[in-house]
């Protein structure tokens, strides 16, 4: 991976952009020194680094506004950073740029029950939101395996998924409203308390932007109330591909769990290494199987899913029967990534899409690649919607390792589209994926999402280097092509 | 109806056209049937620029549906009835419950309206189920968005622009719609006679119940309660045509039976920390079969009739500001309301066409659309073969008649018609304004497809 490369004239204004920033921020809201910068080099893609020219804390959403300002006043890159939790490398900070942390904006500025919404500022945590609400029976339903450290503003960013996403949405379905700022530094709403917006569905295309369209300052979730009752059902399988089976049988009863989760041998062994949940080490797979709602529904759900789990060839099958015998089958798999550290220095998380029937074609294809790449790989899947975690496991220490696993990850990725999927299913494109774009996509589609690109952010001052192979510029975008005849209103501004 | 003018019945007529229409410095109103052509501006009204049709009602039939992945891939223009009939033989649905207004509606046009049925609030809209798309936007190009996977974040969520777009940015040839399981049976509970802040107030009750209410709606006195299977619904308001406020589970038949009786019970009683009042109600709980054709009607609007000369309005705004917003509503006019989305949605019919529901609707923290104006005007292709469209006051409308203050004979006419009849979509702000315009710009520079069909500029 080639890291985007600094602009000298850039890297020359310096000293004016941190005076700039001193202007309009107090001098504990600019940091500039080396050491300072450090914990902004990376975000949880370790393998890129990147210090920014300066980090600044924004309070509110008026500084967030004022700083933009003045960066796009000196035609300065800035790239927003949540928490960098990301696993694509999207906060990755530019060494020509400025990193707005928004982790001080933290506070949970309302919490509206009878409309079922809370509307916080992005920097507050994912989990501190239902932390706030589950006392009045609330929750805020995205789960990402990061909720405990991942800011809100960053799961709007990267539009986030969660093991319970297949029936309650990623975090674009559970949105009503936000406050962004553009690169100019105009402040806007989108969305608000009710379920439709006017217009063009500003809020749909902001989410998932990757930090590249707006600065979210505030954000409206809603809330639901807490299913009554949740458990979960542990079904071992003597190959992944029985647990793959399993997972398209239940659908096909017409059942949408809460959560569908499948591990494999490997990922078995090191989670139960890590946090000796009691899961079947030697096993092939593991599917994981979380039935929540109402206590009638439940219960009359796991009877018929344990008989297809059994028809599909499960070897055993464990059903909670309490609140902690639920979250003991589920901390294996919370503990998925973590665990990795245990078997492997460093590790690689993919995150194609693929059709659930494709399964057996995808891990065959795994296999043949950790044989000929020589790297580990342990599977770890949000079954339901076919998102795939394969984690390669490799040692950075060792010369061309990285390299191999970047190789063999855009393989995967690559197949992943073959089949009829996509590139990532919930940690966005980032710096890691961008060059894969147009294995996806066509020349007329990428210049369609730069267009969007353009109509918010012309300036392009917005994370730069993210998301796209290659940014045009949006002048050159504008170009349209007419035969013969004029363009009506040749009066109307374009770009 | 042989009222289109130009066929686009494949991506390469579309192409085609629009890239024709580029040329010639035309425009095109995209049409696929025209069940919702009254909703929003009248395109033909915004400029005096030759606008031709294109009737995209051909590109039909199902391109691949696979129930287990969730997910169906159609042509834009098929009925959405043949495919809620196709998703309904595999246990499935589209969990928006689109409404049809009218027999040939198609999947296409309601999903660029975004419209959404009772489900809405828990389901989500139209918006929330595009997966993926192939479309010609106005620069005649043909682009791709989305996938047909369930879960993608790969690059910008561009179905979202598809959605509520009508039509403005580009014409969608195929689209990933994604599918869900229909819950195996339903109940739905009926309070009577409760005023409509008291509806209101148990609406919000039951949202915030852990009984999964997947419909909720409060039907004011008055509301129209006739056609098949609406029988127990209207015994329920009898004698005197009270109210009602309803409340849908869904779910296993003796799941929702079990969680109906326990709304009625918490609800009624006002218990479980809920805020609605104690008293008042008969209650009635009805089956499957009387369940769903009660939210048939909720979902196509039959209890409130939209006659000769006035205009059914559809306003969004929070749950709780609903009521409120009606009782202004009733103040500036309306004649008959409804509820939806547990007090969220508020329809509302007015004699002609109202003044400062616009303002009224920002007050409450929402915003207002037109969907309908009794008769529309129809579109008729002159006999010159040019494709071309004038707008004649011939009468078209089956279910409404006749006069329509905006069905005037030239088209002069009825852009001065349909300026006296105000904005039919609330302002956007500034800055929300110049994002939707450098958006439509981006795909449709020259302004080819339905220009000012949503705003003046867009
Ligand atoms: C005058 C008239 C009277 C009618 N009366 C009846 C009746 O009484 N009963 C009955 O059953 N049927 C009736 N119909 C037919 C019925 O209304 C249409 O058949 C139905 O197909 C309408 O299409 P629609 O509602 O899906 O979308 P439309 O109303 O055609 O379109 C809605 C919006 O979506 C946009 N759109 C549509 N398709 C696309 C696409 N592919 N890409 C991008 N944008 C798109 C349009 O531009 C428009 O903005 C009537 C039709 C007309 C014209
Ligand atoms: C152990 C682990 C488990 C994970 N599990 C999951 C999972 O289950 N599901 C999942 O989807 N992801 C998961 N992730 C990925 C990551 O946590 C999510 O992508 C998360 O949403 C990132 O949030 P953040 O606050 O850390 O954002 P950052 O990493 O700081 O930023 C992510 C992107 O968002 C942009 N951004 C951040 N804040 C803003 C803002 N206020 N305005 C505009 N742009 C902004 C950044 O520029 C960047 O492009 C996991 C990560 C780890 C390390």
């Amino acid at each position: 991976m080639i890291l985007p490369q600094p602009e000298p004239a850039r890297l020359a204004k310096r000293e004016a952009v941190i005076s700039a920033l001193l202007g309009v921020l107090p001098a504990e809201c600019v940091l500039h020194t080396e050491e300072a910068l450090t914990p902004y080099e990376c975000d949880g893609v370790p393998a890129y680094r990147q210090k920014p020219m300066a980090v600044v804390h924004p309070r509110d959403t008026s500084e967030v506004s004022r700083a933009m300002k003045a960066m796009h006043e000196l035609e300065i890159p800035v790239v927003p950073w949540g928490a960098g939790t990301g696993l694509s490398g999207g906060a990755l900070s530019l060494a020509d740029g400025v990193t707005f942390a928004m982790s001080r904006m933290n506070r949970i500025l309302e919490v509206d029950l009878d409309n079922r919404l809370a509307v916080v500022q992005p920097g507050v945590t994912n989990l501190a939101i239902t932390q706030r609400v589950q006392h009045e029976g609330f929750y805020y339903a995205p789960d990402p395996s990061s909720q405990i450290a991942c800011s809100i503003g960053g799961n709007v960013a990267e539009n986030s998924g969660g093991v319970h996403c297949l029936k309650y949405g990623v975090t674009t379905n559970n949105l009503l409203g936000l406050e962004v700022v553009l690169s100019d530094g105009e402040v806007v709403r989108v969305g608000g308390r009710g379920y439709d917006d006017g217009g063009f569905d500003l809020l749909g295309v902001l989410t998932g932007s990757e930090g590249l369209l707006a600065i979210i300052t505030e954000v409206t979730v809603r809330l639901l109330p807490k299913p009554e009752v949740a458990r979960a059902l542990l079904a071992v399988f003597d190959e992944v591909e029985g647990a793959g089976q399993a997972v398209a049988d239940v659908i096909a009863a017409g059942m949408i769990p809460g959560g569908m989760e499948i591990m494999d041998k490997l990922a078995i062994e090191a989670t139960e290494q890590y946090a000796k949940s009691g899961y079947p080490v030697g096993a092939e797979a593991i599917l994981l199987v979380e039935l929540d709602g109402t206590a009638s529904e439940v219960e009359h759900q796991i009877p018929a899913a344990e008989e297809i789990l059994k028809n599909a060839g499960a070897t055993e099958i464990r059903i909670s029967n309490s609140e902690e015998e639920r979250l003991r089958l589920w901390a294996g798999r919370k503990a998925a990534f973590p665990a990795m550290g245990r078997i492997s220095p460093d590790y690689y998380c993919m995150d194609g899409t693929i059709p659930r029937a494709a399964l057996p074609k995808m891990l065959a294809l795994i296999r043949g690649l950790s044989e000929k790449y020589g790297l580990r790989v342990a599977n770890v899947f949000h079954a339901g919607d076919g998102n795939l975690h394969p984690l390669l496991l490799y040692d950075s220490n060792v010369p061309g390792e990285l390299e191999k696993a970047e190789e063999m990850g855009a393989e995967i990725l690559k197949a992943c589209v073959d089949v009829g999927g996509v590139l990532t299913g919930e940690h966005g494109v980032g710096t890691e994926k961008r060059d894969l774009m147009s294995y996806q996509f066509g020349e007329n589609d990428l210049n369609a999402m730069q267009r969007v690109k353009c109509s918010f952010d012309d300036s392009q001052l917005l994370n730069p280097g993210k998301m796209f192979p290659q940014l045009h510029r949006c002048a050159e975008l504008g170009r349209m092509h007419i035969h013969g005849g004029k363009i009506p209103f040749p009066d109307i501004e374009r770009f | 109806m042989s009222e289109a003018t130009l066929a686009g019945d494949s991506l390469e007529a579309v192409q085609e056209h629009i890239v024709a229409a580029l040329e010639k410095g035309e425009a095109l109103e995209v049409v696929a049937g025209g069940s919702k052509r009254s909703y929003g501006r009248d395109v033909r009204a915004a400029s005096k620029q030759v606008i031709s049709v294109l009737d995209v009602s051909g590109l039909t039939g199902i391109v691949d549906y696979q129930p287990n992945e969730l997910i169906l891939v159609a042509r834009p223009g098929t009925p959405l009835a043949g495919l809620e009939a196709t998703l309904a033989d595999q246990g499935q649905q589209f969990a928006f419950e689109p409404p049809h207004f009218g027999e040939a509606a198609t999947l296409g046009g309601a999903l660029a309206c975004n419209l959404s049925g009772p489900r809405r609030f828990k389901a989500g809209a139209a918006r929330d189920h595009l997966l993926g798309f192939q479309a010609v936007t106005g620069r005649g190009e043909v682009v791709r968005g989305g996938g047909r996977v369930v879960k993608n974040v790969t690059g910008y969520d561009l179905s979202k622009l598809m959605c509520g777009s009508f039509g403005t940015l580009a014409v969608m040839t195929e689209v990933v719609v994604k599918v869900l399981p229909r819950a195996e049976s339903e109940r739905t509970v009926l309070f009577a006679g409760l005023s409509d802040a008291h509806g209101a107030a148990r609406l919000i009750a039951a949202s915030r119940t852990p009984h999964e209410p997947s419909g909720l709606a409060h039907l004011p006195s008055g509301a129209v309660l006739d056609g098949p299977g609406l029988e127990a619904a209207a015994a329920a308001a009898s004698p005197n045509g009270a109210a009602l406020t309803a409340m849908r589970v869904e779910g296993p038949a003796a799941s929702a039976q079990a969680r109906a009786e326990l709304l009625v019970k918490e609800i009624q009683g006002g218990g479980n920390g809920a805020s609605g009042p104690a008293h008042g109600g008969a209650v009635t709980i009805l089956e499957e079969g009387d369940s769903r054709a009660f939210w048939a009607a909720v979902r196509e609007l039959t209890p409130l009739p939209v006659k000769e000369g006035e205009t059914l309005w559809r306003f969004s705004v929070a749950p709780t500001a609903g009521v409120a917003l009606g009782e202004s509503l009733r103040g500036a006019g309306a004649l008959r309301l409804t509820y939806d989305w547990g007090g969220a949605l508020v329809w509302a019919v007015f004699p002609g066409h109202p003044a400062g529901v616009h303002a009224l609707a920002s007050r409450a923290g929402g915003h207002a659309q037109r969907v309908r104006q009794g008769p529309t005007a129809a579109l008729k292709t002159t006999g010159d073969g040019t494709g071309k469209a004038t707008v004649d006051g011939t009468e078209t409308s089956t279910e409404n008649s006749t006069e329509d203050d905006t069905v005037v004979n030239s088209a002069e006419g009825t852009a001065e018609a349909s300026k006296n009849a105000g904005a039919p979509f609330t302002e956007l702000s500034p800055g929300q304004h110049r994002l939707n315009l450098n958006l439509k710009l981006a795909f449709d520079p020259a302004r080819v497809l339905n220009p000012g069909r949503m705003y003046a500029d867009i």
